[in-house]
């Protein structure tokens, strides 16, 4: 992907690299491997996912749960205006679908999302029996 | 004094954490040129944008999780985004507009009138 962005700098070298933008950050991010990432917490009663879908909204997403996996899927549209000068394509483009095997069976119905500025939050309730409980412990009789 | 202290603190700790670049795009039509930045989990109050000497840069500190929640998977890291380009002469400052939506940063820089290609006329002999 970015050898195909870098071989559309060297097409459109002209102008912009040669009277415009001096980059002193020449190189591309490189944090991404897996897109879109994704976070995974456990705050005791919840699993917590977190994952990054900037530029999308909420219909663009989706989130199904069968059984113990969570399926996250959506689309970026990002098209780019008809006759310009492409610069730098790094931002993904794509259809995702990544699947999660979860620890802990949920409660699928109680599970609650939301998007915050391009963060994708999904609370997912362990289920009551995944829930630790103290057990009393009766005094043993001799 | 303890206000500065506490402001030293504060650079100190966004000084620690990683800076990575975000992911842009950035092109051109005749009229203006358009970057646009990824920027996710970022509130707006965090995110700073600025116009100097010629050059255009991007800080922004995304929301970190609850402390409370223990990290299981993590792709995600710690960091602030931070990134800079030496902007073209012949660019219209006062008339750059930006937006930030869904964690995405746009922005539209127009050219000046001088800058803009214009065809002559050629007059007939």
């Amino acid at each position: 992907m970015f050898g195909y962005s870098y071989a559309l700098n060297d097409q459109f070298f002209n102008q912009f690299r040669r009277r415009m933008m001096d980059l002193f950050d020449e190189s591309a991010p490189s944090h991404l491997s897996t897109w879109p990432p994704a976070n995974f917490y456990d705050n005791g009663e919840s699993m917590v996912l977190q994952m990054e879908v900037p530029g999308m909204a909420e219909e663009d997403v989706n989130l199904t749960i069968v059984q113990d996996v969570l399926t996250v899927s959506g689309e970026r549209k990002n098209r780019l205006p008809e006759g310009v000068h492409l610069h730098r394509r790094e931002r993904p483009v794509s259809r995702f679908s990544r699947s999660f095997t979860l620890p802990y069976r949920v409660s699928p119905d109680k599970v609650e999302a939301e998007m915050n500025n391009g963060l994708l939050t999904v609370m997912l309730p362990k289920h009551p029996e995944e829930q630790p409980r103290t057990i009393q412990i009766g005094v043993g009789k001799k | 004094m303890e206000k500065s202290m506490q402001k030293n603190e504060q650079s100190e700790k966004m000084e620690s954490t990683p800076a990575v670049a975000p992911y842009m795009d950035i092109y051109e039509s005749t009229d203006e040129i358009v970057m646009v930045a990824d920027l996710p989990g970022v509130p707006q109050e965090n995110l700073e944008l600025k116009f100097e000497n010629n050059e255009i840069s991007i800080k922004a500190i995304p929301v970190s999780a609850d402390k409370s929640w223990k990290p299981r998977f993590r792709e995600i890291g710690q960091f602030r985004y931070e990134r800079a380009f030496k902007l073209p002469s012949g660019l219209d400052i006062s008339k750059i507009k930006a937006d930030f939506d869904h964690g995405v940063l746009k922005v539209v820089m127009p050219k000046s009138e001088s800058e803009k290609p214009h065809t002559i006329k050629i007059n007939r002999r």
